[in-house]
């Protein structure tokens, strides 16, 4: 049964995607739970809650308020915190048990927002979907109600090209130096970085991001934000993360040729798996998994390269060799059967009894949350791919 | 002479208020809430570890399972959980009876290991569709035999209940125990992560009545965890333990008595005297005990000098009768935190209000502690004093290394117990800690327990 697991966790889940998401944009962000979902996020999902303040919280339903499906003393509680905290918005979704209670969170989200005057926007949660589900829902929000129509046509500094980063949250990047690195990119490539969702910068940012003239979407969770942003401006994307030296390159290359011809690209379309050489799985996020793969292929000589994806695609990266994993078991058997596996350590037992397949570790932040971020390299830019290679 | 505080601080949000200011002994309005990072008390994914070779078997949506998950990954006993991931599609197509019955069999056909117990745990939205896991546990004891099934219950939604599921967890913790032949020389304490201080005058009293006292907390293994059926006599010191209790002496017949964790010398002797009565037991030199309780106060109050000193409600159910432990001892006592008075403290916490009314009480998990300042210790130190905390939470909002790392009380019981909080107390106030790694990990004190499966425990019941 793909639904047990006997060796390994699962990923951050969809409240987690939004909250993570949202988290740094001055929002007002209430999960309808009693209280598990906040603590997962916060102790396991949010390298930021320690230092970092972020009006996200759990709205403490009752087993009464559940069973009678009473929804006003939610209600009632966040308008009370957003007219004393006036946020920038209020955002508000709920736990498995709000979904089964058959909330009205559009119903919730309009009253709330009559009553306040804020923006409030609502998710569909079920806290049994990835958090990827849920930060592209958060993204998409934002750009789709916050972002002005028309955007603003400030001219770029030197003529550089202008580029919002898409996707960027702890949850695929964790707070190592990642993030900055995305900046650094940027910089090195002769880009203007306008906004990067959603680390370091303010919402104020963020609406400014049709001052792009293309968009990079460095994860998953980005892709439906860019789409918003290609409706509302016409602005293209290129999806990628510069994983290494050569995805650096190729990256920025993409990036410029897209400027001129409006042409969305995927940076490792041409990636398959070569049939020679060893056979490498990559366990992991779709964007992350390919970019490595470009940096394994063209950094490092490793072309046989296939990725194993636990979560959803949708920015289409995998290849007709790629797997689509489903469950715990599945995963074991493409590791098995692969001369080398790069994944998140949690998943390393799976190759119990299997010791002749070297396993190079690579924490997600995602999957084995705070447990391992001190293990967690900077994999964004040049220079990734030399801690990489001394690792196979 | 120690000069005090110079003024009364003043309350700097509606989630703080002076204490002479509460009327009855509601502190705060229930609403949204914020989890501030000081994780060091148990969970119902830590509790059932306690049984010797149990494994746990979660059976919830994903965001559910990732919380416990990791818990199990970082407290080391990964190897004695597993968990099956509810789909959206089992709340609405009928199939949620056979996920749990088919989920739990795979996980425990995959163990390679037969565990002699497993605590299946469903969630909140089992509850709601008012599933029968008693009867799915019947029927997987069928199918496995030689392995006794209990039901956990992950509700959050309870949490407000009159029974909280962590009440109910400790009551889980021992379903398994069956009628047995009673033993008058045994006695268990119930329902605390943290054993018994082996130095209490508890411990002390049975081992000189010649009594055993069986703690889950010092169970080897699994027929250690049955032999606890065997006594005649429970106790217990938190009202969190009550259910399990109020459970074993229904089922099993077990008697039992109450001596909670309380700082006040009065109520300590009247408890002592219950359980001298009840088990037949010689009293200890309780006037001995609390003269050098006082002197160890007094010591402590000597080195502590003019410290602030902030407590919280997870370090102490007691934190009322803990402050008016200190105050009465000289002890320059500022605030609690606590979001209610908890059955057992309401008395301590009149005598506060009556006599300190000037001392502050803040909430823990209001939404605007995550907004407030966190930086008392570092203002205390700018004014030339030290600031102690007493508890994780308290160490967390004040920003205070100095800190008791205690959690629900820790074991302590008694006049002795005050000796050794003395103790811990001069010992916070010269080793500055980094609260930030100690404060976040979970369940403080689970790396003791010997967790992995071991031999002769993974064969099934005895």
């Amino acid at each position: 049964m793909r639904q047990a697991r006997v060796n390994t966790p699962n990923y951050a889940c969809d409240l987690s995607g939004i909250c993570s998401a949202l988290y740094e944009l001055g929002g007002l962000i209430v999960m309808h739970d009693a209280s598990g979902c906040n603590s997962t996020f916060a102790t396991h999902d949010e390298p930021r809650w320690y230092d970092m303040d972020s009006m996200v919280y759990i709205s403490g339903l009752s087993e009464y308020d559940a069973v009678l499906g009473n929804d006003d003393a939610y209600i009632d509680d966040v308008v009370e915190i957003a007219r004393e905290r006036h946020p920038r918005f209020v955002a508000v979704f709920g736990s498995p048990v709000a979904l089964l209670m058959g909330t009205d969170f559009r119903g919730v989200a309009h009253i709330i927002e009559r009553r306040c005057g804020i923006p409030t926007f609502w998710f569909r949660t079920s806290g049994m979907q990835s958090y990827v589900a849920g930060a592209r829902q958060a993204f998409a929000g934002i750009a789709g109600r916050l972002c002005p129509e028309g955007g603003e046509s400030a001219p770029a500094r030197g003529g550089r090209l202008r580029v919002n980063l898409l996707g960027v949250t702890p949850l695929d990047f964790s707070v190592v130096g990642n993030a900055e690195a995305l900046r650094d990119f940027c910089e090195t490539s002769g880009f203007e970085l306008v906004s990067c969702w959603a680390m370091g910068d303010a919402l104020d940012q963020l609406m400014r991001a049709g001052q792009a003239d293309v968009n990079i979407v460095v994860s998953s969770s980005g892709l439906d934000c860019a789409e918003v942003l290609a409706r509302k401006y016409g602005t293209p994307y290129v999806v990628g993360c510069p994983v290494g030296s050569a995805a650096s390159a190729e990256l920025a290359r993409m990036v410029s040729e897209t400027s001129r011809d409006g042409v969305a690209r995927r940076l490792g379309e041409g990636d398959a798996a070569a049939s020679g050489g060893r056979k490498i799985t990559v366990v992991g996020e779709a964007v992350f998994a390919s970019s490595l793969r470009h940096c394994l292929a063209h950094d490092l000589g490793e072309g046989n390269v296939r990725i194993a994806c636990p979560l959803e695609d949708p920015c289409a990266m995998l290849g007709p060799a790629d797997v689509a994993v489903r469950g715990e078991e599945e995963v074991a058997s493409i590791m098995r059967a692969s001369d080398l596996v790069i994944a998140d350590p949690l998943y390393e037992v799976l190759l119990e009894g299997h010791s002749h397949v070297p396993f190079v570790r690579l924490p997600h932040e995602a999957y084995s949350g705070r447990m391992l971020r001190d293990e967690i390299p900077r994999f964004v830019g040049p220079g990734f791919e030399d801690v990489l290679g001394q690792a196979l | 002479m120690l000069e005090p505080l110079s003024a009364p601080r003043v309350p700097v949000d509606l989630a703080e208020r002076r204490i002479g200011d509460v009327e009855g002994t509601s502190l705060f309005p229930v609403g949204a809430e914020y989890t501030p990072p000081a994780r060091g008390t148990w969970t119902i994914a830590h509790t059932p570890m306690l049984v010797p070779g149990a494994h746990e078997v979660y059976v919830c949506p994903g965001n559910c399972l990732r919380g416990v998950v990791l818990s199990a990954a970082e407290g080391g006993f990964s190897d004695r959980f597993s968990m099956v991931e509810v789909g959206e599609e089992a709340l609405y197509d009928g199939s949620m009876e056979e996920l749990v019955y088919e989920g739990v069999s795979d996980c425990l056909d995959r163990l390679g290991r037969r565990p002699p117990c497993v605590f299946v745990a469903s969630s909140c939205i089992h509850d709601l569709m008012a599933l029968d896991v008693p009867h799915l546990l019947d029927e997987l004891a069928g199918r496995f035999p030689d392995i006794d099934f209990v039901p956990a219950y992950m509700n959050c939604t309870m949490r407000r209940s009159k029974l909280g599921y962590e009440d109910v967890q400790w009551r889980q913790n021992y379903a398994v125990l069956r009628p047995a032949a009673r033993d008058r020389r045994s006695v268990n304490t119930i329902g605390s992560p943290f054993a018994l201080d082996p130095g209490c005058e508890i411990v002390s009293m049975l081992a000189s009545g010649g009594c055993r006292l069986r703690d889950l907390c010092h169970a080897e293994t699994y027929q250690d965890y049955l032999d606890m059926a065997t006594s005649w006599l429970n106790v217990y010191h938190w009202p969190v333990a009550a259910e399990a209790v109020r459970d074993l002496g229904e089922r099993l017949g077990q008697e039992a008595v109450y001596l909670p964790y309380s700082w006040d010398g009065e109520e300590i002797r009247a408890s002592l005297q219950a359980l001298a009565g009840k088990a037949g037991l010689g009293m200890p030199d309780l006037d001995a005990l609390e003269a050098r309780a006082g002197e160890d106060l007094g010591r402590a109050r000597r080195v502590l000098g003019s410290a602030e000193i902030r407590m919280d409600a997870a370090a102490t159910p007691r934190p009322f009768g803990l402050a008016r432990l200190l105050l009465e001892h000289g002890f320059e006592v500022t605030e609690v935190y606590a979001d209610a008075v908890l059955p057992g403290d309401e008395a301590a916490f009149d005598w506060v209000r009556r006599h300190h009314p000037d001392l502050l009480v803040s909430a823990m998990v209001d939404f605007r502690m995550r907004l407030r300042g966190r930086d008392a210790a570092g203002r205390a130190e700018e004014a030339g004093r030290e600031l102690v905390a007493i508890g994780q939470k308290a160490a967390y909002f004040t920003g205070t290394g100095r800190f008791v790392n205690m959690i629900s009380n820790d074991g302590l019981f008694g006049f002795t117990g005050i000796s050794r909080l003395a103790g811990m107390l001069e010992e916070a106030f010269r080793d500055e800690r980094d609260a930030r790694s100690i404060i976040q990990v979970k369940a403080r004190g689970i790396e003791d327990y010997r967790l992995r499966p071991r031999d002769g425990v993974g064969e099934g019941r005895r």
